[in-house]
């Protein structure tokens, strides 16, 4: 390592220091444009939406990622939009990039996991021209007017959960895996319990948080956790983690319920099947709103028809499957009705 | 392989690394599927084009000359502070813990806040030293071993006793507005200039204080200094606690400008980054140079990410492939120049360690 | 025994063996007189390496013997720039560690978007899983077969470096450089080849934890355990013996961690995950420095 004392080279630093300052400044001159949100029309402009993951490689992450990325697909190829996606950005720092995108004009900026919900409260009420769609649960909107949200009926989601494992295990005993124990996945895993019992009162239902999203061996050692206990029957909701649990799951002889999206060829041994929720469908209604428009400050919920159970490939036998089918379709017709409980127990915080 | 630049080398090493890590961003864009123009161009319109970007390249630069200085002072006297994280994490927690329970007038805690993280940073590196003092333990480890245990005791902290009850995740409060350092002219928050204040302090200090040119001193020839009279423990010690003391500011910084509050997953990695910086930055004007360069990169590359859809991993890459093409370069010329003993210009050239 | 304990056991040895291989090739470099920093890197890399040749060629073995390869090659790249140039150990190690971070996240990304599914063959979970029930046979039976090779190279590499020539020869290198010059000895060359040797055992530790602990490949699958064994190797103060142990310990620690959070008891479960990092420091403070390589760290400068 080399010290240097030199007068020339300190002033040749300091000059160079005072140019860069000086770019800088004079970079400082340009502000971006903002579109409008009330007068977007349809193929008029070319929209621009921004949007970050918390999680990297969304299109192979976790089951929400996944499901999510079918809906920017839908975005990018069919309309024609223009997404930037922001990559593993941690949700301190949610704020700041969403904040970046409407500072550059991108409209709107959506949010898709429940767990930004801290940036979608504060971020809208700065830039009033840009709209921030949240495209996952959120317990109520944002002050300012220029925020909406998506919001899965999760708790229904998670009756429909419960009823397939309750009815495919054989133990009598199953276990719900989540990574972060956000709001979103508390209601859901609430859900679960409850759309459980109501098939089989006698179930054991055992709830563990991972604690992240990501880290492989961690999930694999948490799933493994369960599966000494008996647990035959796993539904697991996380983020790029989630493989560790099919290898537990797979090497402890038990079956995995993937969330959001198809997870079959993860891991077609250990897949029961996967709970799908339409999240495309989100997005094609939101994109609707807002180049129509008629996007509104309101909480859109997305109910049971935007949930299904992917098809089984014969991980159960026939009278199982036509069981759980039936018994789903009498919860989306009304017919079962699930008490709402929100068992507060199983959050850790 | 005779290269005789004499004063203008830095900036020609500098030159030749920021292009080599840009042709090799380009390639491993044109592997990703994206242009490796556009990429290239949307680092620098990341980091320099519009006031927002401008602000947020400043805010990064804050934070990594600070714990560039925090890796230098104590390099002088031949102490490795690779601690900067951990000192980084500790003051920005004391900033956050006094700004969140000491009530006085709003600017009246924000100094505190401030003294806090110096003084959070520096005890930080007090295990380390004593070891090394003491025990004669090599501080690379244990300067390590320290990040983490700091790290970790923040996460305790944070998703324990400070924990925001209404957060699902390990956060605290955000300080209140009353307890934030201000912004000044066009945006740039008052943070960025304390961290160039800080430089130029230490600047000073290292070439016309007693302290400062004892420090050097102890780095070239320990044996020497003591034989010399100099009290070499005790100018290495204030050495690494100053350097410590300001990882610490660099921390309370970011929280009292730009953060307002610690969690899991504040903070990005200006500690590890500080460590490159303060060993190419020579001396503190050189370590806002670099500390500039570094933050150019690190938000440009997040908006080459975010623009491009090139993967999130040549943010990383950005952040490893620059320091060894330097490193490398470096090293190379001073080997050349040693081994040919070309280099009778008239810079005094002083090799340590 | 309970089945809770030989669960808690059975992840200690398997959270262990990837510690002890990169605690091996980061001891072997010290005693050299080179710090290894870049661990986390050389991990890395051999992590993706071994999964996604056990993926293409079905073969665990070969996978291994792949990852061993590339630790190597990034060795060697590590000694281009801290024994030829020679840069300062520390910046070059991190350094490699961001590289490596960047490269393998890259090369991952690549390979799922081309469609593959990187999920490997199972082989190197355990040597007979079909014995797993069996008393006290299945306990060992569980085990991976990395790991049994890992207790083996423990025992080679305390008898190398303690019991042989070069081993002495090395241990030499590693206290004075220039007296094992003075010697006729050619530091560059042994740091060189200590390194390529380093990085090639750490690089089987990230095999360990691509193919044992878990079967598959993430970003950052290495999550700082690069640094857990740096902390071996000094609270062990540089005695393969002792390292072992100290992996094991950190290993038992880390498995302590998981079922803390799990079962929501104990202590904050981040405590856990400080003990390695405490436990050396308070080794360190009350045991001192240990006779360590002195040279280790400075660069070699042929007078």
């Amino acid at each position: 390592m080399i010290i240097v004392r030199n007068k020339t080279w300190i002033v040749t630093v300091v000059l160079l220091l005072v140019a860069l300052l000086g770019l800088a400044v004079a970079g400082c001159g340009s502000t971006t444009t903002t579109a409008d949100p009330a007068t977007t029309t349809t193929g008029a402009a070319k929209v621009k939406a921004g949007m970050m993951f918390s999680i990297t490689n969304p299109p192979k992450a976790g089951g929400w990622d996944r499901a999510d990325w079918v809906g920017v697909q839908y975005l990018k190829n069919d309309l024609g939009w223009e997404i930037a996606v922001a990559e593993g950005v941690p949700y301190p720092q949610t704020a700041g990039t969403a904040a970046g995108y409407a500072e550059k004009g991108y409209n709107p900026v959506i949010f898709p996991d429940a767990g930004q919900s801290e940036a979608f409260k504060s971020v809208p009420a700065q830039y009033p021209k840009t709209w921030f769609v949240m495209m996952s649960a959120v317990d109520a909107l944002p002050d300012a007017p220029n925020a909406a949200a998506w919001v899965p009926d999760f708790y229904k989601y998670g009756n429909m959960v419960g009823i397939i494992a309750a009815k495919a295990t054989k133990s009598g005993k199953i276990g719900l895996i989540g990574g972060v124990p956000v709001p979103a996945l508390v209601i859901l895993f609430s859900g679960a319990i409850e759309g459980a019992k109501a098939v089989n009162p006698n179930v054991e239902v055992t709830v563990s948080w991972v604690g992240d999203w990501v880290d492989l061996p961690k999930h694999k050692e948490v799933t493994n956790l369960q599966v000494q206990k008996g647990v035959d029957v796993i539904f697991a909701d996380s983020g790029p983690g989630t493989t560790g649990v099919f290898e537990a799951a797979e090497a402890g002889n038990a079956k995995v319920i993937g969330f959001a999206a198809d997870w079959y060829d993860d891991a077609p041994n250990a897949i029961l099947t996967s709970a799908l929720i339409d999240a495309a469908k989100m997005y094609k209604q939101m994109a609707e709103a807002f180049s129509n428009g008629t996007l509104k400050k309101q909480i859109y919920p997305c109910g049971f028809d935007f949930f299904r159970a992917a098809p089984f490939r014969g991980s159960v036998s026939a009278e199982v499957e036509k069981d759980i089918t039936d018994t789903i379709a009498k919860l989306g017709s009304g017919e079962l009705k699930i008490p709402e409980v929100t068992h507060e127990e199983i959050n850790p915080q | 392989m005779v290269v005789a630049m004499g004063r203008w080398q830095p900036l020609f090493i500098g030159g030749v690394t920021l292009i080599l890590s840009l042709i090799v961003m380009g390639l491993c864009a044109l592997v990703a599927g994206a242009n490796p123009v556009t990429a290239i161009v949307a680092i620098f319109e990341g980091a320099l084009k519009g006031r927002y970007e401008v602000l947020a390249t400043l805010a990064e630069f804050s934070a990594i000359s600070l714990t560039g200085l925090a890796v230098l002072i104590p390099l002088r006297t031949g102490f490795f502070n690779i601690g900067g994280q951990g000192q980084v994490e500790l003051g920005a927690l004391a900033a956050v813990v006094i700004g969140l329970f000491v009530t006085a007038p709003g600017w009246i805690v924000m100094i505190i806040a401030l003294l806090g993280s110096l003084v959070a940073g520096a005890l930080a590196a007090v295990v380390p030293l004593f070891l090394r003092v003491q025990r004669g333990a090599s501080e690379v480890t244990t300067t390590i071993m320290m990040n983490f245990t700091c790290v970790l005791f923040m996460y305790v902290m944070v998703t324990g006793p400070l924990k925001d009850p209404k957060a699902f995740y390990g956060t605290t409060k955000l300080v209140s507005t009353a307890v934030r350092l201000p912004t000044l002219f066009e945006g740039i928050n008052a943070g960025v200039l304390i961290a160039l204040g800080v430089a130029v302090l230490m600047y000073l200090v290292g070439r016309y204080t007693v302290f400062g040119l004892q420090s050097t001193a102890v780095g070239c020839n320990r044996s020497a200094a003591l034989a010399g009279g100099i009290k070499v423990d005790r100018v290495m010690v204030t050495a690494v606690l100053i350097g410590a003391a300001i990882a610490g500011l660099a921390g309370g910084v970011q929280i009292l400008a730009f953060s307002f509050r610690v969690a899991e997953g504040w903070s990005k990695s200006w500690g590890f980054q500080g460590i490159a910086v303060g060993f190419m930055g020579g001396n503190p004007l050189g370590v806002l140079v670099v500390a500039f360069i570094f933050a150019i990169l690190e938000t440009g590359s997040r908006n080459m990410q975010a623009m491009t859809g090139v993967p999130a991993a040549l943010v990383s890459l950005f952040q490893g492939l620059p320091v060894l093409i330097y490193v490398g370069l470096q090293a190379a010329i001073r080997i050349s120049r040693w081994k040919t003993g070309a280099g009778r210009s008239r810079r005094r050239v002083v090799v340590t360690r | 025994m309970s089945s809770w304990i030989v669960s808690f056991l059975l992840a200690t040895m398997r959270d262990a063996v990837p510690l002890i291989f990169a605690a091996l090739g980061i001891l072997l470099a010290e005693r050299a007189g080179v710090l290894n920093i870049g661990v986390e890197g050389q991990m890395l890399a051999g992590a993706l390496t071994a999964v996604v040749i056990a993926v293409l060629t079905q073969n665990v073995w070969i996978a291994v013997v792949a990852a061993s390869i590339t630790g190597a090659v990034i060795g060697v790249i590590q000694s281009f720039f801290t024994v030829y140039l020679p840069a300062d150990q520390i910046v070059v190690g991190i350094a490699i560690n961001g590289t490596c971070l960047g490269l393998t996240s890259f090369i991952y990304k690549i390979t799922i978007d081309k469609g593959m599914q990187l999920i490997a063959p199972g082989t190197l979970q355990s040597i007979a899983p079909g014995l797993k029930d069996v008393p006290v046979i299945g306990f060992f039976a569980s085990w991976s077969p990395l790991a049994y090779i890992a207790i083996v190279a423990v025992v080679l590499m305390y008898l190398f470096l303690f019991r042989t020539g070069p081993g002495l020869l090395l241990r030499s290198a590693g206290e004075s450089a220039h007296a094992a010059h003075a010697a006729g000895l050619n530091v560059t060359l042994l740091r060189t080849i200590v390194l390529c040797a380093a990085g090639s055992l750490c690089g089987l530790g990230g095999a360990a934890l691509g193919l044992a602990v878990v079967r598959s490949f993430t970003d950052n699958l290495t999550m700082g355990r690069g640094f857990i064994a740096l902390a071996a190797v000094y609270f062990a103060r540089w005695n393969p013996l002792l390292a072992f142990g100290a992996c094991l310990l950190f290993g038992a620690g880390e498995a302590l961690a998981f079922r803390a959070q799990a079962a929501g008891v104990g202590l904050n479960p981040y405590y856990y995950l400080m003990l390695p990092y405490v436990m050396t420091l308070i080794a360190v403070g009350l045991f001192g420095k240990g006779r360590g390589p002195r040279d280790a760290g400075k660069p070699y400068l042929k007078g």
